[in-house]
């Protein structure tokens, strides 16, 4: 419960931030997927479980704070999630596989995001990709540093 | 697995309307935090702004003062032909009345991150505020957008820079009659005007209401320039939106159901 509430919380604030603050901040749809790549960075540090906890949970929230059907965005990342997974089990290990799992998945969800579009925009797709890739980044360094400290006690 | 059966029935509940309500709740409580987070993003933004700007503002600011020197003179001019003016309304017996007789709508802008070019927003006014498909976006006399979907207490609509965006349109000064479209997010086109109709730079394009789905007289741009080739039977011209849209933060839904 306690690990429920936590991820709640965590993801409707990356959701909020996203949705509220950086696509103000950066404008023309240049927001990174903040509460995505705090998934992606749970999947390279903690347990699988968790992970796919995180994953559904970004994607509810994305939906119901959006216009769109509920749930679509948390199916599309929870089976994506376990593909990854499938992939990393079966053929290729290491955290390399995450990051191109990260903006391969970035990008497509972009791509999947823009069929009721008339524009699609390429290097806007890519950019969201690489910030989405840097909050990772920043994401995994925090999550790190909570379980050293976590299992230095 | 168990993720992915739990995540298919929340989007089976989802298809079936069942989680409206949550959605609705977890809008309305969410909305001052947005709201909250716009604002500080639009004070960064506006700071960061001013400090890359800081010189041009200085310069800005010498030609404001000399241009509101000569407004202010073009005012009293204009109060006196107003004076005027209702002298002879008075004299004619003519009512004075509103175009718009609808109630508007008061909405926040919020952006939506899912729009990879920009073109549509959201606004904080659902069904539950008598918010429909097809009511227009606008500010005071300006068109801004038109909502494409609803839910309970949240809108999307698309701006008219927005390319899925097209009206009819008229040159305020000549009549010129056209099709407005959005170009790219960041300009307009007006389309299909005939290659003897008059039209140049500068020229204010009204809506025409000839399409059925705007009402006539909302401005839409300002020509920037007229793209003529010999080629073409038609030509067009490049706009400019008339209203800064990438900086809104309120804009009046005006519904059209009614």
């Amino acid at each position: 419960m306690k690990k429920f509430g936590g991820l709640f919380f965590a993801n409707l604030i990356l959701v909020l931030i996203q949705q509220a603050f950086f696509g103000e901040l950066f404008g023309l749809g240049y927001t990174p997927h903040i509460a995505l790549a705090l998934t992606f960075a749970l999947f390279v540090t903690v347990e699988m479980e968790t992970t796919l906890l995180s994953g559904l949970l970004c994607g509810v929230l994305t939906d119901l704070l959006g216009t769109g059907p509920v749930g679509l965005s948390a199916v599309f990342c929870v089976s994506y999630l376990l593909f990854v997974a499938y992939i990393k089990k079966r053929f290729i290990k290491g955290a390399v596989v995450n990051i191109i799992a990260f903006v391969a998945f970035s990008c497509l969800y972009d791509l999947l995001g823009s069929f009721s579009s008339v524009t699609v925009v390429f290097n806007v797709i890519l950019v969201r990709a690489l910030l989405g890739l840097i909050s990772l980044g920043v994401f995994y360094f925090i999550i790190q540093r909570f379980l050293d400290e976590k299992y230095s006690l | 697995m168990k993720y992915f059966l739990i995540s298919l029935f929340i989007f089976i509940l989802g298809i079936l309307g069942t989680l409206r309500p949550l959605r609705g709740l977890l809008q309305q409580v969410s909305f001052p935090i947005q709201l909250g987070l716009k604002y500080t993003a639009v004070n960064i933004k506006d700071g960061i702004n001013f400090l890359t700007h800081v010189f041009d503002i200085h310069k800005e600011n010498l030609l404001l003062a000399k241009e509101m020197l000569s407004l202010k003179s073009r005012i009293l001019e204009l109060e006196e032909v107003s004076r005027e003016n209702d002298l002879l309304r008075e004299q004619l017996a003519i009512e004075e009345s509103s175009d718009l007789d609808i109630q508007l709508i008061l909405a926040e802008v919020l952006r939506n991150p899912r729009d990879l070019t920009g073109a549509s927003i959201f606004v904080n006014k659902g069904s539950k505020n008598g918010v429909a498909v097809g009511d227009l976006l606008i500010l005071e006399k300006y068109l801004v957008g038109k909502i494409v979907e609803v839910t309970e207490f949240r809108s999307l609509a698309i701006l008219i820079t927005s390319r899925e965006f097209s009206a009819a349109a008229v040159d305020l000064r000549s009549d010129t009659e056209g099709i407005v479209l959005g170009n790219y997010s960041i300009t307009l086109e007006m389309t299909r005007i005939l290659p003897q109709e008059d039209i140049i730079p500068g020229d204010l394009i009204i809506s025409s209401g000839k399409d059925g789905i705007f009402l006539p007289g909302f401005v839409l741009g300002i020509v920037d320039t007229v793209l003529e080739d010999p080629a073409e039977p038609l030509k067009s011209a490049q706009l400019r939106p008339a209203l800064e849209i990438s900086t809104l933060q309120k804009v009046f839904i005006l519904p059209m159901a009614k």
